[in-house]
């Protein structure tokens, strides 16, 4: 239901505003919801929002991640268990 | 090194990808039917689709759409009323995409543009606020539309709106809320449900803890799950693994964007614009404290209280099946509008409009020539 | 007014040359203009005129901006007329020019523009020998509307048709997808792209040229203009009545101009090119024709991207996973989305 796209934090401009980087397309985007967020950080950016700084981006990462699903230990169980 | 690197993920997606098949097969092997995973967010179904998964599992697995896509769940009462506001001579009505084609009763967005409203798209509500501005004899109208996930902008918009002194500025609130929804979807499920494909995006707001009692109410394995190619494949493997082992648990295949709790920092701007409300859904009618209404001073800038309109009751599509579409409880295919008389050009319901809607995914992504 | 709302009326979806473009022409416009040439439904009608076998296509050019990253509105529709005769295996001789001038349009962009159709059509040695010019209040001063209209000579050897598509047969594009469409959604909707993709609008008369050895047996081409890639092969494999496999890994889409589909939620496999070809021909050519196209500069990326296959009328995509797809035709502008 919501489109979320991975964009680079490559400019902090005002407190509330950056602009952020995806393979060459720059946006504007309000960084309200993510006060913290660094020049390099990746973010989650949905309607011109940084939603979230995403942890993990890089390739390797990725691999790492895939890795660790098919070791079974890649998730961690929020929920409870029975 | 960046193609090396490509070609690991490449190599290891076709491996998750075959054991998540080994491992349908062998629970389907053991129920003696076809597993049955409901994806809660539209963004899901369109991307199952057009990952090709949806069809290359459909022997053993059946992907069945929930009530995720908030274009179709938004009752024909609402469209009908945003299609009269931008048919206002002093209205200029800032819309996401998405809405432009849904049919109300009379009209859509885009057929009264066609008319002479003034309908202008928007990727951010942001822009809503700069039209206001250009435009400041008109009255812009924004339609506050989506979930969890599209609310903190709304409601950033709306303090922006007020820290600017934007007068001419209203929005059409119609935000919802999943939770209530997929426990009202969940209590009244007439069909086998193995678990459930969490929407990540709405979890990156409320946490995957919003979502526990999918595992301890109702006994689902459910898995937070993102977008990505890699992301659907890790949360669908994942959601067999549990089936298979019978775990009955909420994990999260999205640790990248999804904390246990979710962005407080969002939940606090909204929670300072809106309070939460029952709200009437198209295909469940009124769900308890499932959306948002502009709460204390804010609800100046509801546009239905702005501009009150009387119009008449809306009525049901004829034959249209999409509140039952929404629920889970048919398929697309069960519907005898579907694809003969109900396509994305001449739709009849918002499950075949919206991008995202099961119809058109159905449609687009799915459906064989006969 | 409320039963003035029940009629329908022309709405932007109309213009996609998607589904709805097409019922409007087969439910409004056949029944009263039917005839054997219209039937044959191609980019240009094919004409016999004493021992001359002529092919004549129009088409006319909304676009907003009117001047976009690789060119502008004149530009484009010089080259739309142009393709549409190229692919039909015509090389282009006349062309006409009529522009629909907006009160308030500036005479210096005006005179960009001209020069623009001027330059692209002596580059081609294509001579504009009639034209027209009107006036209308269009509400915007950017709203310029231009017909093109083109004759050209049919290669005496081609028979280009989707009855000859046979299992088996090469699927070839001259490029990469989607690139003019994304150009103008991105200018369209300011979007601050470093290096803004250009679109790729240019003339594909190279393609007879290079081709020449091998048009007896090309079966057909067609340009993946409005509605893209999926629509244009869907309208082949519906009219031949057979199934398209496309091959996600085969095709190329310019980084940019992923990014751009992507942030704004449309499908490439959906934008316009403006200076693409689609091919299909048998497969022991592909290879042969494949290196012919590399030749040229504007063909350098030239790739097989699917093939045919037995079946009812499906285009089918073989995703990246290995999974498969099914893609319908362009069903409503590509609008920026949310969900």
């Amino acid at each position: 239901m919501c489109l979320g796209i991975p964009m680079k934090i490559i400019e902090r401009q005002t407190p509330s505003r950056a602009v952020a980087e995806s393979l060459g397309v720059k946006r504007i985007v309000c960084t309200d919801f993510v006060p913290e967020v660094k020049t390099g950080n990746f973010v989650l950016v949905h309607v011109g929002y940084a939603m979230q700084i995403i942890e993990q981006w890089e390739a390797s990462e990725r691999i790492k991640f895939l890795e660790e699903i098919l070791a079974g230990e890649g998730a961690i169980g929020d929920g409870v268990s029975k | 090194m960046v193609s090396a690197s490509k070609k690991r993920v490449t190599n290891l997606m076709q491996e998750v990808l075959r054991q998540t098949m080994d491992l349908a097969c062998e629970i389907v092997e053991k129920k003696g039917r076809r597993i049955v995973v409901m994806e809660v967010c539209g963004t899901h179904t369109t991307a199952f689709a057009r990952s090709g998964l949806t069809r290359y599992f459909a022997r053993v697995l059946e992907l069945r759409s929930g009530s995720g896509c908030p274009v179709c769940v938004t009752h024909q009462q609402d469209i009908d009323y945003i299609v009269a506001l931008a048919s206002l001579e002093e209205v200029l009505m800032v819309t996401f995409g998405d809405m432009m084609r849904v049919p109300g009763s009379v009209s859509s967005l885009e057929q009264a543009k066609a008319r002479g409203a003034r309908v202008h798209l928007c990727y951010s509500p942001l822009e809503a606020l700069s039209w206001a501005q250009r435009y400041p004899r008109k009255q812009v109208i924004l339609t506050g539309i989506g979930f969890e996930t599209t609310a903190p902008a709304i409601a950033s918009t709306l303090l922006e709106a007020k820290k600017n002194h934007i007068d001419n500025f209203t929005i059409y609130t119609t935000l919802k809320l999943v939770p209530p929804a997929l426990r009202a979807l969940l209590q009244k499920q007439s069909f086998n449900l193995d678990g459930l494909i969490l929407p990540g995006h709405v979890c990156a707001v409320t946490g995957s803890k919003a979502f526990d009692f999918t595992a301890w109410q109702y006994g689902l394995p459910s898995v937070v799950t993102g977008f990505a190619e890699p992301d659907l494949l890790a949360g669908l493997f994942q959601l067999l693994t549990m089936i298979k082992q019978n775990e009955i648990s909420v994990r999260n295949a999205y640790p990248s964007v999804v904390r246990e709790y979710g962005n407080r920092k969002a939940q606090e701007i909204v929670e300072q614009c809106f309070a939460v409300t029952d709200f009437l859904w198209r295909g469940f009618s009124i769900i308890p404290k499932s959306g948002y209404r502009l709460k204390g001073e804010n609800s100046i800038f509801e546009a239905r209280d702005r501009f009150k309109l009387e119009l008449p009751q809306a009525g049901e599509l004829p034959g249209c099946r999409c509140g039952e579409i929404i629920c889970g409880t048919s398929s697309p295919l069960q519907c005898s509008l579907f694809k003969d008389l109900c396509t994305p050009s001449k739709p009849v319901g918002p499950c075949m409009v919206s991008a995202e809607g099961a119809c058109n995914a159905y449609f687009q992504h799915l459906a064989e020539a006969t | 007014m409320e039963h003035s709302n029940h009629e329908a009326v022309i709405v932007s979806s109309h213009g996609d040359g998607g589904l709805m473009t097409q019922q409007l022409l087969q439910e409004l416009f056949m029944p009263f203009f039917n005839n054997d040439w219209l039937a044959q439904a191609d980019d240009a009608a094919f004409l016999q005129h004493r021992d001359e076998a002529l092919a004549f296509s129009t088409d006319s050019f909304v676009v907003s901006p009117l001047f976009f990253p690789g060119g502008d509105i004149g530009k484009l529709a010089v080259c739309g007329t142009v393709n549409d005769l190229v692919v039909s295996g015509a090389k282009p001789l006349w062309l006409s020019a009529a522009f629909i001038l907006p009160e308030g349009l500036s005479i210096k962009r005006l005179t960009r523009i001209v020069r623009s159709m001027a330059e692209t059509a002596r580059l081609l040695e294509l001579p504009i020998v009639t034209g027209d010019t009107k006036v209308a209040n269009t509400g915007d001063p950017e709203n310029l509307f231009i017909n093109t209209t083109g004759i050209g000579a049919v290669h005496p050897r081609t028979y280009l048709n989707a009855s000859r598509l046979e299992a088996g047969d090469a699927i070839i594009i001259t490029g990469t997808i989607a690139d003019h469409g994304a150009a103008i959604l991105a200018s369209r909707l300011g979007l601050d792209v470093e290096e803004l993709p250009a679109s790729d609008c240019a003339p594909l008369c190279y393609l007879l040229d290079t081709l020449e050895p091998f048009l007896p047996r090309i079966k057909m081409m067609r340009d993946p203009t409005r509605g893209g890639v999926a629509t244009t092969l869907k309208e082949i494999a519906l009219a031949a009545g057979l199934d398209l496999v496309l091959e996600e890994t085969a095709l190329k889409i310019n980084p940019r101009v992923q990014a751009i589909a992507e942030s704004l939620g449309v499908d490439p496999l959906y934008l316009a090119s403006e200076g693409r070809a689609l091919i299909i021909t048998s497969q022991e050519d592909a290879a042969g024709v494949i290196e012919a196209l590399r030749l040229h500069p504007q063909g350098k990326e030239s790739a097989i991207i699917g093939s045919v296959r037995p079946g009812k009328g499906n285009l089918c995509l073989k995703t990246n996973l290995g999974g498969t797809r099914m893609l319908q035709m362009l069903s409503g502008t590509p609008l920026p989305r949310i969900c």
